[in-house]
């Protein structure tokens, strides 16, 4: 598990398949994530896992999808951020977040969250910011 | 990445397969990101275990059911039992026996009445549910009077169903009907086939149960198959084995859909529908329901098939018929059956069975018959005769003390009390009830003090009673067999009867009488008691015993003057009281106490005079055989018992704590007797 591991290493270079699933024009293989690219992958998809969705864990993800069909308040804007937190605090043992900050956005018909999560990749001194705009979309 | 790290996907849990592939790619350098939860190959790693999973999980599943030890599916299980010729039970309804009298109105001239199938009587309400009793076969009677007496009918539980199906070759060759209603008793299915539509001629089919049954391919037999969902389907004969159908027949089915377990214990019975315009009807309960039993579960059906392919469906040993007996007729409590080799003295070829009934403690002569010609001949050995043996009842009566604290429970005395009694008949309907039984006095107490938190202790007096029906007014001897060692009655603990019975006296006057035991009946020598053994014998003095017996013998052994043992070498009978004295020997002052045996006892008839004094009526009204549990009444012609059902009880102490009871006999403890379980319920606050 996870949480078991020891912590990560700055030396340990992460490397992930490309979510994207496109192939490498000459080899023929996946492409393949590796380093911080990797490891932001891995933040994007868990803010994106609803529970239930992992094979017997249903603990496992963030309630985000339930919570944008809820009223756009500061409320909601509070649950989404403290969800974000929790799944990365308990299965991104390579992160430490620093920030979560969800805030309503409307423009015309369109309306969601633009989260913005900063956190720092354990032994990198860099911060890192990455911005998801959520929105429902039935 | 080496070469044989192949991943051990044997396991069926989705956790433990993951990890196995996780340890897998343990060893591979190319993606690194295996181990975290929110990473993409992460997430084809669980698609690839769930599915490995699923797999695994339906091949576990399918490899399960295709073994009979193993099968979890009804369906399966029953598709296993086919195999080895076994059918599972069906629900089997309760049965009641009522007697009908329908009187009919005085301008009616019926003499002849026909009550058919399916007649419709309703029962008094159980739980809030009237349930419809029917009768499975026509009875018909003639008036008398003007009333029409339908005695011992026997009627069943369920709601009758006819259903008819035309059978048409193209659409159903194997000539299979499907019975959709759930709990069908197939006892009751009944199967008639009408030629077609125009030609009305009926003819009956019979339930084919084995190829015995099936002797040519014209027998008019059908067959009967679970399907799934514990639907029943009916199919026809070939045309090799057994009549086959032809286009156009009408089969009609009919059938009983019982309530099962649901509807025993019923007592009170109307008849729907009187069939006589203008007359009366009056339904009285001879047996009450009983017998209904829930359609044969899985585990059930995994215990008996493979038990009932050994037995081939033939009655053989012990254990053959009790299974089959149960199987076939699933109306008894209990049953037990034994050998006339085993009995004494031994009657050769023959096979003694007896049955507990699941209401009352009677086997009616209706059923006796009906399971010796229709249960157990066709399937026991044609040199061996079956015999029915009414079960023979050793009633339990329990004396309790039981002391409790009545700080320690908020429950007052009549709710501990209550709880009490339940722990008690509750270790009766484990432990008792039924043949082969055994009581012991040690685990009825800790099922005692353990019903209760405030019970502090307990201790019991077991008396053993035996219930006697006299027929009035005929001297007749009776002898009722405890099969336990019995207790020698002191003053105290004497073997009684009750209720009080009347009997003529020698002058013929009738007197309100009782049985008792003679006191401390005794009969032999066992052993002489040393109280003091003298001094100054020189040579062994000679021991005189003095009683009302005769017979004993018995000689000192003299060491340093005085007697140091008695040796009893000739114990005697008939002794009621003996004492014994050293004579000779040149010595004095030795005081010798014998004790005394009994193998039998005395019983007597008593009563009590106007003054309340003891008069004995027969002082030789029977005997009690103390070791082998034998209680005999000679002669015993009572006039009167004074009791509702003539029953007069006999009650005597059984001589150990450990009770057994083999052949026909049943230990119990009685629901319905209110003096069976006496509690003496101490208070140890009230105490102190």
């Amino acid at each position: 598990m996870p949480t078991s591991m020891p912590l990560p290493t700055s030396t340990i270079i992460y490397s992930d398949i490309d979510m994207s699933m496109n192939v490498n024009p000459i080899t023929g293989d996946v492409l393949k994530k590796t380093g911080v690219n990797a490891i932001v992958q891995s933040v994007v998809n868990l803010i994106q896992l609803g529970h239930y969705e992992y094979p017997f864990h249903p603990e496992k993800g963030a309630g985000i999808r339930q919570l944008l069909f809820e009223l756009p308040s500061p409320v909601t804007c509070q649950l989404i951020s403290k969800e974000i937190r929790t799944v990365l605090d308990n299965f991104e043992p390579r992160v430490q977040t620093l920030d979560v900050v969800v805030e309503v956005s409307q423009t015309g018909t369109i309306s969601g969250y633009n989260v913005t999560v900063s956190f720092q990749i354990v032994s990198v001194p860099q911060p890192i910011t990455i911005s998801v705009f959520l929105e429902r979309i039935r | 990445m080496s070469a044989n790290s192949v991943p051990q996907l044997t396991a069926l849990d989705f956790d433990a397969l993951k990890t196995s592939l996780r340890n897998f790619l343990q060893s591979q350098n190319q993606f690194k990101d295996y181990n975290f939860d929110g990473a993409g190959l992460n997430i084809l790693l669980n698609i690839l275990a769930y599915n490995t999973h699923l797999k695994a999980y339906y091949l576990n599943m399918v490899a399960n059911e295709m073994f009979l030890d193993t099968a979890t599916l009804r369906s399966s299980a029953v598709s296993h039992a086919k195999e080895l010729g076994y059918t599972p039970r069906s629900a089997v309804a309760p049965q009641a026996t009522v007697n009908v009298a329908l009187t009919r109105a005085n301008a009616d001239s019926t003499s002849i009445l026909t009550l058919p199938r399916f007649t419709q009587f309703t029962s008094s309400a159980l739980d809030g549910t009237n349930y419809t009793f029917v009768t499975l076969e026509s009875s018909t009677e003639s008036v008398t009077g003007n009333t029409f007496n339908f005695n011992n009918l026997v009627i069943s539980e369920g709601t009758p169903v006819i259903k008819s199906f035309v059978q048409a070759n193209s659409s159903n060759p194997t000539q299979t009907f499907d019975l959709v209603d759930v709990g069908i008793d197939t006892s009751s299915i009944q199967v008639i086939v009408q030629r077609s539509s125009t030609d009305i001629q009926q003819t009956v089919f019979e339930l084919s149960t084995d190829a015995t049954t099936v002797v040519s391919n014209t027998s008019n037999v059908f067959f009967l198959n679970e399907g799934a969902n514990s639907n029943y389907q009916i199919y026809f004969g070939d045309g090799v084995i057994g009549a086959s159908l032809t286009d156009g027949n009408i089969v009609i089915v009919s059938y009983l859909v019982t309530d099962a377990n649901n509807a025993n214990y019923l007592n009170k019975f109307s008849l729907v529908s009187n069939p006589l315009s203008g007359g009366t009807s009056n339904v009285t309960t001879v047996i009450p329901s009983a017998g209904g039993t829930q359609i044969e579960d899985v585990n059930s059906i995994k215990f008996n098939a493979p038990k009932s392919y050994v037995a081939q469906n033939r009655a053989v040993t012990v254990n053959d018929y009790v299974a089959l007996i149960n199987k076939k007729y699933p109306f008894f409590d209990a049953v037990n059956v034994w050998g006339g080799e085993d009995v004494t003295p031994p009657v050769y070829g023959v096979v003694f069975v007896s049955v507990k009934p699941k209401q009352g403690f009677v086997v009616t002569e209706q059923q006796k018959q009906f399971l010796i010609q229709n249960i157990i001949k066709p399937i026991s050995v044609l040199t061996v005769t079956p015999r029915i043996v009414e079960p023979d009842y050793n009633f339990i009566i329990l004396d309790l003390q039981v002391e409790y604290d009545s700080k320690q429970t908020t429950n007052d005395s009549g709710t501990v009390e209550n709880i009490i009694t339940r722990a008690v008949n509750n270790y009766a309907n484990i432990n008792l009830n039924t043949f082969n039984s055994e009581f012991r006095i040690s685990r009825l107490l800790r099922a005692i003090d353990d019903s209760e938190v405030s019970i502090e202790g307990s201790a019991a007096t077991i008396w053993v009673e035996k219930r006697l029906v006299p027929t009035l007014n005929a001297n007749t001897t009776y002898t009722m067999n405890v099969s336990i060692p019995l207790h020698r009655g002191t003053v105290n603990d004497l073997l009684y009867s009750t209720p009080s019975f009347n009997i003529n006296d020698a002058g013929g006057v009738s007197r309100i009488a009782f049985i008792e035991e003679v006191p401390e009946s005794f009969s032999g020598l066992e052993f002489v008691t040393i109280t003091n053994p003298g001094s100054g014998y020189l040579t062994p003095p000679t021991l005189v015993i003095t009683g009302d017996g005769t017979g004993a013998n018995a000689y000192p052994i003299i060491v340093n003057g005085k007697i140091a043992q008695v040796i009893v070498d000739k114990a005697g009978a008939n002794y009621t009281t003996a004492t014994v004295i050293a004579v000779g020997g040149s010595g004095t002052g030795a005081i010798l106490q014998p004790s005394l045996i009994a193998k039998l006892g005395v019983l007597r008839t008593y009563y009590f005079d106007t003054n309340h004094n003891k008069i004995v009526l027969n002082p030789t009204a029977g005997t009690i055989d103390y070791i082998d549990g034998i209680i005999t009444l000679n002669g015993f012609s009572p006039t009167v018992v004074n009791n509702p059902q003539n029953i007069l009880s006999i009650i005597v102490q059984p001589d150990t704590q450990w009770l057994q009871s083999n052949n026909e006999r049943i230990l119990t403890i009685d629901p319905q007797d209110p003096n069976a379980i006496n509690i003496d319920l101490i208070d140890i606050n009230k105490k102190k």
